[in-house]
């Protein structure tokens, strides 16, 4: 272990490791505290900045956007209660007040050390539990790894938006894109339209496509909008003492952030205000929350950085993306050859190891950015969006057009990114239908597989134990929220008829 | 547009693309004809699946929309729909109240986009980089001309980042 250890830091503490995760740090920040403007976006403008790279450093870069993207949402949240990313929204609501107060320096200084804090128990926590699923995945056969497909993708599908129907059948239209290409298991070609589409729909121009151009077309609303009037900048931070006694708040609410980023479909917002209303109803004055109380700001900010390194916890092991973040963190590993999963922690114990424990690395350099620079972040919002829009749409079309010298890939990405915007108008989430189209290759393969394996029978996925829990937890996911309505239903017209008896 | 407006016309979409993969796009584009050698599974089974699933989301989709509707009716709750009287403006004013809003901004990018990909294998990158910020900047009447000098060395300094340090070919 010990040996490994040293190995690990040997390739993590190069200057090229640390110049990159410094620079995806700053560049994340930056793009975090710009409102409307998120970590996925972030990640997937940047990931084409790697292909020139090898993969340790090109996937510390890109994970110093993730969880800076995810801090960075909380400068904008405290200082013109316009949260950069929807998962410092919690954070405003605390964070704010306290700034009015003429406090934003202590409130800045607290949602740091919670982002770090959370980011580090993560962290830790992917360390230790990481290789113990990887190991028992190495049982997995193809019928396993069908089911587990499934349940992602169904657990996304029901979870993300409003509309769960709406969110299965962003699911399926991922999964249809997937199939484009040869097929995988008899190499006849599908989809193809005479096109220079028998590779496939590749991942980036897709992701680029339906999260960055989306979003920058959804900015463009903004361009002759007023940004908010940004509160006095005070540089008084939260003393260490007054910071640690908060501990209980701190370590319950990484826990629930790393909780909630274990599992597929979740995500930082949810984590944040799971953790919100839990130091709400644990504290004995609840009155102040919403009013400034630095608990609620703490809760926020360490749950939501808290996800961040819990959601490689099943992209690492299963090789399943549990959010949009990490489908294209799939996308960057793929890009260099590698295929995550639980082959490549045992087979390849010291590339993986080093991704991880960049991850607590990179939340101490966080620490640091975020202490030095926070007035540079601050400022950005000042940056004009009539500005910021030519820079963007620059760097998607060239982003786009870079992972395969194609230009092919550009007209894809504006593509997806058209139908994504309006799939947005409708409500449609955009989340399932990356996750299907990053996971429909490995749920048809193995799907095939294993119908093939049994000789034609589907009976396979429902005669094994692991298939079978997995099979009921996704049928369950389906189901649940349809009978969480009637339920309510029924409830509303009993009370209806209560109140009508009464009268 | 309301809610039920939007599930009616995600759901109607879903219902026609599904019926069109399987009327059309599966039989015509998915070539079957060395898949017989593996005889459990097809190169149209997993799409035929997702296709089906379609349609069943979008007619469940169409279902909730109506009843919901229906519910909003019986219950009085529908949002009554104010019939303001469209206001009627000079084409002067209407397209200067145009040029402010949210929906000329969104028009604005999308045609900058498509209008990068138009240039880009025409005229190279470095020229289509300018020219679509430049158009952009001017359709958001940026006044500040340091904009305009930011956004050319932005696209220089990407295609150096680009060409030079990644070696990408750049078009």
């Amino acid at each position: 272990m010990l040996q490994m250890l040293g190995a690990v830091a040997a390739s993590l503490f190069t200057w090229q490791n640390l110049l990159f995760m410094n620079l995806g740090l700053f560049a994340g920040i930056i793009i975090g505290a710009l409102p409307g403007l998120t970590a996925t976006l972030g990640v997937a403008l940047l990931m084409p900045m790697t292909f020139g790279m090898s993969m340790v450093p090109g996937i510390v870069l890109l994970l110093g956007v993730y969880c800076g993207g995810i801090y960075g949402g909380s400068i904008t949240a405290i200082l013109i209660k316009t949260p950069g990313t929807p998962a410092s929204a919690a954070t405003a609501l605390d964070g704010y007040p306290l700034a009015q107060q003429g406090r934003s320096g202590y409130a800045l200084d607290a949602a740091l050390k919670a982002s770090t804090f959370g980011g580090i128990f993560s962290a830790l926590v992917l360390i230790f539990v990481a290789p113990q699923i990887a190991r028992f995945a190495l049982s997995f056969s193809a019928v396993e790894y069908f089911a587990l497909s499934l349940f992602g993708l169904t657990i996304i599908s029901s979870i993300s938006g409003k509309n769960q129907v709406k969110g299965l059948i962003s699911g399926m239209l991922g999964l249809l894109v997937s199939c484009v290409g040869i097929d995988p298991i008899n190499g006849t070609s599908r989809f193809v339209f005479k096109t220079d589409l028998l590779a496939g729909i590749d991942v980036i121009p897709a992701m680029i496509g339906l999260f960055a151009i989306t979003e920058i077309i959804n900015k463009s609303r903004s361009v002759f909008k007023d940004t908010g009037t940004m509160q006095a900048f005070s540089s008084k931070g939260i003393p260490g003492r007054e910071f640690w006694s908060k501990w209980v708040n701190l370590l319950r609410s990484s826990a629930i952030g790393t909780f909630i980023g274990a599992v597929p479909g979740t995500g930082a917002t949810t984590a944040s205000f799971l953790s919100y209303n839990e130091a709400k109803r644990a504290s004995k004055d609840k009155e102040s929350f919403g009013k400034g109380n630095i608990d609620g700001l703490i809760a926020s900010e360490a749950a939501n950085n808290g996800v961040t390194g819990a959601t490689l916890i099943p992209l690492l092991t299963l090789g399943i993306p549990g959010d949009t973040v990490t489908a294209i963190l799939l996308g960057a590993f793929m890009m260099q050859g590698v295929t995550p999963g639980p082959l490549l922690i045992v087979n390849n114990p010291q590339t993986i190891y080093t991704i991880m424990f960049s991850l607590l690395v990179v939340n101490v350099f966080m620490l640091l950015q975020g202490k030095f620079f926070v007035r540079i972040f601050a400022n950005v919002t000042r940056i004009p969006v009539a500005l910021l829009i030519p820079i963007l749409v620059n760097l998607c079309m060239l982003g786009s057009y870079a992972g395969n010298n194609s230009v092919f890939d550009v007209k894809l990405s504006i593509i997806f990114g058209l139908v994504g915007y309006l799939l947005t108008l409708l409500d449609v989430p955009l989340t399932p239908m990356v996750i299907a189209m990053v996971l429909g290759d490995i749920c048809e393969s193995n799907m095939r597989r294993g119908v093939n394996m049994a000789s034609g029978s589907y009976s396979i996925f429902f005669t094994r134990p692991v298939s079978l829990v997995l099979i009921i937890i996704s049928v369950i996911s389906l189901v649940y929220p349809l009978i969480r309505t009637l339920i309510e239903d029924l409830r509303a017209k009993k009370t209806e008829a209560v109140n009508g008896g009464e009268k | 547009m309301n809610k039920i407006t939007k599930d009616k016309i995600t759901g109607l979409a879903s219902l026609i693309f599904g019926l069109s993969m399987l009327w059309y796009f599966i039989p015509n584009w998915v070539v079957m004809k060395t898949a017989k050698i593996n005889n459990h599974t097809f190169p149209d089974t997993f799409p035929k699946i997702a296709s089906y699933m379609l349609v069943i989301l979008g007619v469940v989709l169409l279902i909730q929309a109506f009843y919901n509707e229906a519910k909003e009716k019986r219950s009085g709750t529908a949002a009554a729909e104010t019939k303001e009287k469209a206001e009627k403006l000079p084409f002067r004013e209407a397209f200067r109240r145009f040029r402010s809003s949210e929906a000329y901004c969104v028009i604005v990018t999308a045609l900058a986009v498509l209008l990068f990909n138009f240039l880009l294998s025409r005229v190279g990158y470095i020229w289509t980089g300018c020219i679509c910020s430049v158009l952009l900047l001017i359709a958001f009447r940026s006044k500040k001309w340091y904009h305009y000098v930011i956004v050319i060395a932005f696209t220089f300094f990407l295609y150096f980042l680009f060409s030079r340090i990644l070696l990408v070919k750049m078009p």
